[in-house]
């Protein structure tokens, strides 16, 4: 009955929670912009004036988002967040950010290779091969084709 | 009067950097777009920080290719895998895999292969016909007609957006907010930084690109195991030789789809995906047997593909002739051109001819180069999708970790970049359309300083922006358009709840 077209005319919790996210996400910058900028005149525009009006547009338009998904029906399990994959992602990037500073490039690439890896059931050869590919791939097209230096091992 | 700008640019475009870069990109472009689930605006968003260090022209044409490089990729997976190269791609996917299905592969992917090049033509030819007179239209406008031709831009893209259009219109505004980020030129104050001196230049464009587009995109597909059936017989070159009833009858719907993509490319918001939707419908509804769409018909996979591609190209035509960009890959293109100091406009056509004419004459170089390329590599673009997702998508996260530390050497960065990735998982799970916001992004700054600039000319008169004919044109139809939408999705929600209910 309901086809994707309808689901996405269709307001629902989604609309809701979307129009709240704004609202918040309008007052607090409206807020702190006006705590902190001075806002000038009309004819001398300080720092703060367009920054603000774009806050109170965001307020507004999350008021008619949220307001828009009162008459309508909800799409089941739109919340389900597939959380293996998520965390694993978050985990892969965060390995990377963390090592490469400390430890260089081959680190980082081998602890995103791994952590982002275990989203997906692999066997010991596969988690070897794809780390080893993604280390010759960063050298090969990185260092050598861009010529984008960076550290490939640093000892602490 | 023409000739001399086409010579011009043929010298730009033929010398050896260049010509090696379109290539680079146009190969580029098809790998990812062949491998479904890399789209587009990901293939655009992963290789772009790795234009910076080249002259502006060169990394303009390497990231052309790359985005209608895509486009004709990505009808592969489609006719093969039965999976969508690019969303642009989707339409295809019904008739070009059941042709496949009926062993009609190999002049499936000719036959898209010679319509997207016979799009993309009459999208460049559009080009060099309108555009100059376009720029010279553009000439005459100043600070509010600015304001209000981007003001324009940003409402048609996020009006047009899926959903309800006050979220678009919501996320247009968070860009523009994120826009602001960093050091006001004109004041001289620091916005919006709490204390984070790497944001003194503002939120890179890069970064939200690859955040809320490549990370988030991963993080929620991580664990797909969705392959599509590949289909594994061999194509020989002769095999892709079209009969001439598929000949004859992909004739006018070559020119039907060139005409219906350049329509809708030059549309902001609006792109490949809605101009080959349209394209098929006009086919299914001309067709003497309209039962066989979805089952194979030849049309059904030439009119979108055509259309698909000349929406690409003229989709150029606002962004370089005015500097509205129309969708999140043309901001990103305006994006590259202002990090290497240049703003695409009117101006440029006339004051950087040789950028511009360029940039067109190594358009046709690609897909001249494409259609070329695209006949005997279909072999390994086939071997190419047997590729399995997991291995895929920690070389997708690989490059959006370089690229975005490859563009400012901060680690600061990719933390930030995590972070919009974590917001665009957020946005997806909301339905909050992440293309208004990178529009948002781009046009703000310029946005603020023609606002300023008019209020300036006109000493603090809001008036201003009325009391210009062109401004107030096209504010009011930038009014027109919100109205138009705004009551055009009630209509459709009170039709689907009579549906329903």
């Amino acid at each position: 009955m309901s086809s994707p077209q309808a689901d996405s005319q269709k307001g629902d919790r989604r609309d809701l929670c979307a129009g709240l996210l704004l609202c918040l996400m309008g007052t607090v910058a409206a807020i702190y912009i006006s705590g902190h900028y001075s806002l000038g005149t009309i004819r001398r525009m300080g720092p703060g004036m367009f920054p603000l009006g774009v806050s109170i547009a965001i307020v507004l338009f999350g008021l008619l988002t949220a307001a828009s998904s009162f008459k309508a029906n909800s799409v089941a399990g739109w919340w389900r967040i597939d959380l293996l994959a998520l965390a694993t992602v978050t985990g892969g990037l965060a390995a990377f950010a963390i090592l490469l500073p400390f430890f260089g490039a081959i680190p980082a690439i081998v602890g995103l290779s791994f952590v982002s890896g275990l989203a997906v059931k692999r066997s010991s050869v596969e988690v070897v091969l794809l780390a080893i590919s993604l280390v010759l791939m960063a050298y090969l097209i990185f260092q050598l084709g861009l010529g984008i230096q960076f550290p490939l091992v640093r000892l602490p | 009067m023409i000739w001399d700008q086409i010579i011009l640019g043929l010298g730009q475009a033929l010398t050896v950097d260049n010509l090696l870069y379109c290539f680079i990109g146009v190969f580029l472009g098809t790998l990812l777009g062949v491998i479904p689930g890399i789209g587009t605006l990901i293939a655009v968003s992963l290789l772009f920080p790795f234009t910076f260090h080249l002259p502006p022209t060169t990394a303009l044409i390497m990231l052309a290719g790359i985005y209608y490089g895509t486009s004709y990729g990505g009808s592969t997976a489609s006719i093969l895998l039965g999976l969508p190269g690019t969303p642009a791609n989707a339409v295809i996917v019904a008739d070009g895999h059941a042709m496949a299905k009926k062993g009609r592969a190999g002049p499936a992917l000719f036959l898209t292969g010679i319509g997207s090049f016979v799009g993309g033509s009459t999208g460049i030819i559009l080009m060099m016909l309108f555009a100059p007179m376009i720029a010279s239209v553009g000439l005459s406008f100043t600070a509010p007609e600015y304001f209000s031709l981007m003001l324009f831009g940003l409402i048609a893209a996020s009006s047009m957006s899926s959903g309800v259009p006050a979220k678009g219109l919501g996320m247009v505004a968070v860009g523009l907010l994120l826009g602001t980020v960093g050091l006001d030129t004109q004041t001289g104050a620091e916005r919006l930084t709490f204390g984070f001196p790497q944001l003194f230049d503002g939120v890179s464009l890069v970064i939200v690109a690859l955040g809320l587009f490549g990370i988030a995109e991963v993080m929620g597909s991580a664990t797909s195991t969705d392959q599509g059936t590949v289909f594994q017989k061999k194509i020989s070159m002769r095999s892709l030789i079209p009969s001439k009833e598929e000949r004859r009858r992909s004739a006018m719907p070559m020119v039907r789809g060139s005409l219906v993509g350049s329509f809708f490319g030059t549309l902001p918001g609006t792109g490949g995906l809605l101009a080959a939707f349209m394209a098929y419908l006009t086919e299914r509804r001309l067709s003497k047997n309209p039962e066989e769409f979805g089952h194979g018909a030849v049309e059904g996979v030439v009119a979108p593909e055509t259309a698909n591609n000349a929406a690409d190209q003229t989709a150029f035509i606002p962004t370089m002739t005015l500097g509205i960009p129309g969708s999140a890959s043309m901001a990103l293109m305006l994006g590259v051109l202002i990090i290497h100091g240049i703003t695409p406009g009117p101006r440029l056509v006339v004051e950087q001819p040789a950028l511009f004419w360029g940039l067109i004459m190594s358009f046709w170089i690609g897909n001249i180069m494409l259609l070329i390329l695209n006949i005997p590599l279909i072999g390994i673009w086939v071997k190419l999708l047997s590729v399995p997702y997991r291995m895929l998508y920690p070389a997708v996260l690989l490059f959006c970790c370089f690229g975005v530390y490859a563009a400012t050497g901060q680690i600061f960065d990719v933390w930030l970049a995590l972070g919009f990735g974590l917001f665009g998982y957020l946005m997806k799970m909301l339905e909050m359309p992440a293309a208004p916001l990178l529009l948002g992004l781009v046009l703000g700054p310029m946005m603020e300083d023609n606002f300023r600039r008019a209020l300036l000319i006109s000493r603090g008169d809001l008036a201003i922006f009325i009391d210009r004919p062109i401004s107030a044109t096209i504010l009011a139809l930038c009014v027109g358009m919100l109205v138009l939408t705004f009551v055009g999705h009630w209509r459709t929600r009170r039709k689907l709840q009579a549906e329903v209910g």
